[in-house]
């Protein structure tokens, strides 16, 4: 394998003491200025010492530590990542270390998932008194890079990469495990089209969001009636992609009050995007229907979903272990697996990627108006289709759905090649359960989850 | 193209010896968008800084990069020179070469290595930066002063004085708080009414100062120069705009027997009372707990008998809102009540009685009308034991701190005995006596030499009646803690100064801290004792820690004066390192989606909505937009934006991206 150059290894391979030719580690510190910062500093008026592979970057908060840094310190070639803030409780901001180490939980999660070696991040609480812990952690985190040696899997990211053009082979995987049960048609005499039509005629609702048989490939596509007489075409299938994506486009927000035929996927996408500040409960008519089609009435969102949790047997929360079929059981077998197997597993899924975004504009929540993905002040992360480039967007996008996903696998259904990405966002679902004891959806009035902490969310993991 | 100056500083050898600076320079020549580097042996020396100041000059630099100690220590010095030579100090960025590389880093070239990174990801980062402007802040010229004990009595006068508006509130229903309460006072033995009650009057008469008695801090919005506070006037009962004090409310007033709070217990008072005789205002307000009329329905004698009609049993509490630009919090403190201490006499002995029930019986305004008479008969006392440090400096019951006025009014308590009672015995039992201060130690002197004060080196173990008396038992410290014996008949227990008990409610009402005992937190122990960690809130007396009345009004004279500084300006300039919604064309376009992610993870509440709307007034989107003034600049809200559609100027993503990508590349 070629040496790849990666822009870090300049200054480390001058700076090596050791045995000509080899590697140091290289280590990146994003520290807070008021505690860690200061802390290193303390070391430096006492005249300790420590390896000179760390280069810190200060920020005014852990609170202000995107994880985009995070990984974008790996993708620049880091060997290992610090990052360390005030203790709890004695943060400059009052609470920016708790926020942070809450999305320090998720991260971990999430990367330990996708097979990152967790030995790799180190996070730390340094105050501004500790210089002699500030030396230490650096001194035992280079020991420990040192003997894992550089972290090569993650710089080998492009090199390694081979794209691999496939077509979703329908192999199941969580998602695509589900019973796929024929559409059942929307009769104009049944209750739930009576109730359309009525509401439609009415006045209202002045237009109902559904689905209709696609003419050419008989798929259910997404559909907006307007004309009464067009409600025949509907059709309630077992498995499509989420309605409530259909709120991202600014035609269909002006539309209120607007209809929804709601089963639970949507009914849960709509209470986030309640949460979010996105959705006006009051200009939704939720049409409440089971898993079989079976119309339950009608709700606004939040009352759309208690009727369906009436109706339907309630989805177990994502435990470890509560259930042996279907989205949980792929993930626990991929949990399974070595560390290794599962980077080389997601590897083979990222060489598949072509990145069309078909994920992103299938999910009823990844609704930004610009995606990071496509920022160019900074660019964050490659565009193009490559092995970084692919890593990052499945991770960033896993992570800023962690505590909205809702599962309802609409990303997965939509993906040319047949990557499972819904396992990823299942990890965070559970992990967001395991941890916060948090389902999204469920409660409109709740706290985003990210922009919440507890003081006594988990930390053993923090020195 | 950028064109960045690199200076980087030698320190003397503390970087020189380390790291080789020359070579730093010429590496930092090398790297595209650098116009000058060079090395120099004290960059921040006058030479050194003229250096800088003709280089921004000569080589029309966009921006500057200064390798040389912590940002900590000269970031605000080199952000100066760069404003002095027409830069935007904000392009003007430190690179930690010594605390971070050359003080901790013994190999040379390695140090070289890494500081040549250190300065390469400095440059990339300062191109990234842009101008920024100091925020300013509109103010409002008025303060608040919280407490009418002398710390906010002189903190409000102070700030009058200076031509500034104040509102002086107090809870009680008059000023002078513990003070009002001491009969005479360390090291000159003064009548403490004497000197605070023309301070009292002064205040109450001030034309800059109006007086919020009995009312309390209900909530506090907005931020500094911008407070918003709402206040509870509680209900008196009496209408004090009619009440002319003349007394026969309560001197006709059945219920006569309560505890007087202001004599700490030793006196009685009516149900509609004033605290003492010097209250100011003189003006009563009816004890609800207390009052018949309330209690029974009955009675309202006081109502019959007002000549102007003032009594109102109908009363109810008040809030009102002002605007202040400052507030100053003297709320003082409170000291153990003696029921803490089981081991003295059960701590509900009538004649062990603390430090603040002792002044008020040597009071001649107190209830024995300064005769020192033991509560519970009322005879004269011949032995009376003084116990120090009870409570204070016992890190085994929580308080490791010393109260540091015991040892001064333990001396004077001694000394007013001694005076009063010809032929009675003192004695002190201290851990040892600490009397820093102008005239202090000459005082204490003289309570051993001149008034016969027996200091005994003990700690005092257990109090418990006998026979009438009552014997201390106590550990003879300086023989080995052999037990010592002494009957007395009366007890005066130094009792520890603690915080007041609401003190972390009014806290976090004010959005500032406090330690773990409960003092409220100077925001530096040394460099800025009058001040909190939050802008616009400074501390007067006891509230921030256990202090004598010098220091006390000294304190509060300094808060005073923080405060006319602050309120002199015509606005206030803030560091404009705040986070900032980003706002693109076509106008006022922007990427926020308004989910208020934000707004959500803000500690400041700083992000407010904004409506997006197109020419002809049509709603769009409501989306973020910050709060300049209320902004702290932690950047939390950036982390939890998806869209990316906040950012943090001074920390942006462009250049934190910037930095990361060019560390040693």
């Amino acid at each position: 394998m070629a040496e790849v150059h990666l822009p870090l290894q300049d200054s480390l391979q001058a700076a090596s003491p050791a045995v000509p030719g080899s590697l140091e580690p290289r280590l990146v510190a994003f520290v807070c200025r008021w505690c860690t910062y200061a802390g290193a500093d303390l070391a430096g008026t006492s005249r300790m010492t420590y390896p000179p592979n760390v280069r810190t970057l200060m920020l005014p908060c852990t609170g202000r530590i995107d994880v985009a840094f995070i990984l974008r310190a790996f993708l620049e070639g880091a060997d290992g990542v610090l990052v360390s803030g005030c203790h709890p409780g004695d943060c400059h901001y009052t609470a920016g270390n708790y926020r942070a180490r809450r999305r320090w939980i998720l991260l971990r999660d999430l990367l330990d998932t996708i097979g990152v070696d967790l030995r790799r991040l180190q996070l730390a609480w340094i105050s501004a008194a500790e210089g002699a812990k500030w030396v230490k952690t650096i001194q035992n985190f280079t020991d420990e890079m040192r003997q894992l040696g550089r972290y090569e899997p993650m710089q080998r990211l492009a090199a390694d990469f081979t794209p691999e053009l496939a077509l979703a082979d329908g192999q199941p995987n969580g998602y695509a495990a589900l019973p796929a049960a024929a559409p059942v048609a929307v009769h104009a005499d049944s209750p739930l089209g009576q109730a359309l039509a009525q509401a439609l005629q009415a006045g209202a609702v002045k237009a109902i969001l559904g689905w209709k048989k696609q003419a050419t490939l008989g798929r259910p596509q997404a559909a907006c009636i307007v004309d009464p007489q067009a409600l025949v075409e509907l059709v309630i299938p077992p498995r499509a992609g989420n309605l409530a994506r259909l709120f991202k486009h600014p035609e269909i927000r002006q539309i209120q009050p607007i209809g929804v035929i709601t089963r639970r996927a949507e009914a849960l996408a709509m209470n986030v995007l309640i949460q979010e500040k996105q959705l006006d409960p009051g200009r939704v008519v939720a049409f409440a229907v089971d898993g079989a089609g079976h119309f339950l009435g009608l709700a606004d969102p939040p009352g759309a979903l208690k009727k369906i949790e009436a109706a339907e047997a309630s989805v177990p929360p994502p435990d470890p272990g509560a259930s042996t079929t279907g989205l949980w059981a792929a993930l626990d077998r991929l949990m399974a697996q070595p560390r290794e197997e599962r980077w080389a597993f997601w590897m083979k899924q990222a060489q598949k990627c072509i990145r069309c975004y078909a994920c992103r504009g299938a999910c009823p929540l990844c609704n930004c108006h610009e995606c990071l993905m496509d920022k160019n002040v900074p660019q964050w992360f490659p565009t193009a289709a490559d092995g970084p480039g692919n890593f990052a967007w499945q991770l960033i996008r896993a992570f800023h759905l962690a505590g909205r996903c809702i599962g309802c696998g609409s990303c997965q259904e939509a993906c040319p090649a047949g990557i499972p990405l819904g396992l990823l966002d299942a990890a965070m679902m559970r992990s967001v359960w395991k941890h916060f004891g948090y389902r999204s959806g469920m409660d409109p009035a709740a706290a985003p989850l990210q922009s919440d902490f507890r003081t006594d969310d988990r930390a053993e993991f923090i020195l | 193209m950028s064109k960045i100056g690199v200076f980087i500083c030698h320190c003397g050898e503390n970087i020189g010896k380390t790291v080789d600076c020359p070579a730093v320079a010429a590496a930092a020549r090398r790297i595209p968008g650098v116009a000058y580097a060079v090395d120099y042996r004290y960059t921040c020396s006058e030479p050194g800084q003229a250096q800088i100041r003709a280089a921004i000059k000569q080589y029309s630099l966009t921006g500057l990069i200064v390798g040389a100690c912590s940002p900590r220590m000269h970031e605000r010095t080199f952000r100066k020179v760069a404003a002095a030579a027409g830069l935007n100090p904000y392009l003007c960025e430190i690179a930690n070469l010594r605390e971070q590389c050359s003080w901790v880093h013994a190999d040379r070239s390695a140090a070289t290595a890494k500081a040549i990174a250190i300065i390469r990801s400095a440059v990339a980062r300062v191109q990234c930066n842009t101008p920024l402007l100091p925020i300013h802040v509109p103010l409002t010229r008025r303060a608040l002063v919280i407490g009418g004990g002398i710390a906010g009595i002189q903190a409000a006068l102070d700030i009058a004085d200076g031509g500034v508006e104040v509102i002086l509130l107090e809870r009680a229903s008059s000023l002078g708080g513990h003070m009002a309460q001491l009969s005479e006072t360390f090291p000159t033995l003064d009548c403490s009414q004497c000197i605070l009650t023309p301070r009292m009057v002064e205040a109450a008469s001030h034309p800059k100062i109006r007086l919020e008695t009995y009312s309390e801090l209900e909530r506090v919005d907005g931020y500094v120069g911008n407070f918003q506070v709402t206040i509870r006037r509680k209900a008196r009962y009496v209408d004090w705009s009619k009440c002319t004090g003349c007394g026969t409310c309560w001197q006709k007033c059945p219920q006569k027997k309560i505890a007087a709070e202001f004599e700490e217990g030793l006196g009685r008072r009516t149900a509609i009372s004033i605290p003492s005789p010097q209250a100011v205002p003189n003006k009563p307000v009816i004890d609800r707990a207390n009052c018949l009329k309330f209690k029974t329905g009955k009675c309202g004698i006081c109502q019959k008998l007002c000549p102007t009609q003032a009594v109102n049993f109908e009363q109810k509490d008040e809030f009102f809102t002002e605007a202040v630009g400052t507030i100053v919090v003297a709320t003082g403190f409170q000291t153990l009540g003696k029921e803490y201490f089981e081991l003295y006499a059960g701590g509900d002995h009538p004649d062990v009685i603390t430090g603040l029930q002792f002044e008020r019986l040597a009071s001649a305004s107190g209830p024995t009308g300064g005769e020192i008479r033991r509560p519970s008969d009322g005879q004269e006392p011949r032995t009376v034991v003084f116990v120090q440090c009870a409570g204070s400096r016992e890190p085994a019951t929580g308080r490791a701190y010393c109260s540091k006025i015991c040892c001064m009014y333990t001396a004077k308590h001694a000394m007013l005995y001694r005076h009063k009672v010809h032929g009675g015995r003192a004695f002190v039992l201290c851990m040892d006596v600490r009397t820093p201060g102008k005239g202090y130690d000459e005082f204490y002197r003289r309570a051993v030499e001149q008034d016969g004060v027996n200091y005994l080196r003990s700690r005092a173990a257990r109090i418990y009646p006998e026979n009438g008396q009552l014997v201390v038992e106590a550990a003879d410290t300086l023989n080995g803690g052999e037990r010592l014996e002494l009957r007395a008949d009366l007890v005066v227990l130094a009792s520890a100064a603690i915080p007041q008990s609401d003190v972390r409610t009014l806290a976090q009402k004010l959005g500032i801290g406090y330690d773990a005992d409960g003092w409220l937190s100077e925001a530096h122990p040394k460099l800025r004792p009058v001040e909190t960690n939050t802008a616009g809130i400074f501390l007067a007396g006891a509230a921030q820690g256990p202090k004598d009345i010098p220091d006390t009004v000294g304190q509060a004279s300094a808060a005073a004066a923080k405060v006319l500084g602050l309120l002199s300006n015509q606005d206030l300039q803030r560091d404009p390192i705040v986070a900032r919604v980003r706002r693109m064309p076509p106008p006022e376009y922007s990427t926020c989606l308004g989910c208020f992610a934000c707004a959500a993870a803000c500690p400041y509440q700083a992000i407010e909505k904004e409506e997006i709307k197109d020419r002809h007034g049509e709603w769009i989107k409501t989306i973020a937009r910050v709060n300049a003034g209320l902004c702290q600049g932690c950047g939390t809200c950036v982390s939890v934006c998806r869209s990316k559609s906040i950012d943090l100027d001074g920390f942006t993503d462009d250049q934190m991206c910037s930095a990361l990508e060019a560390l040693g590349g």
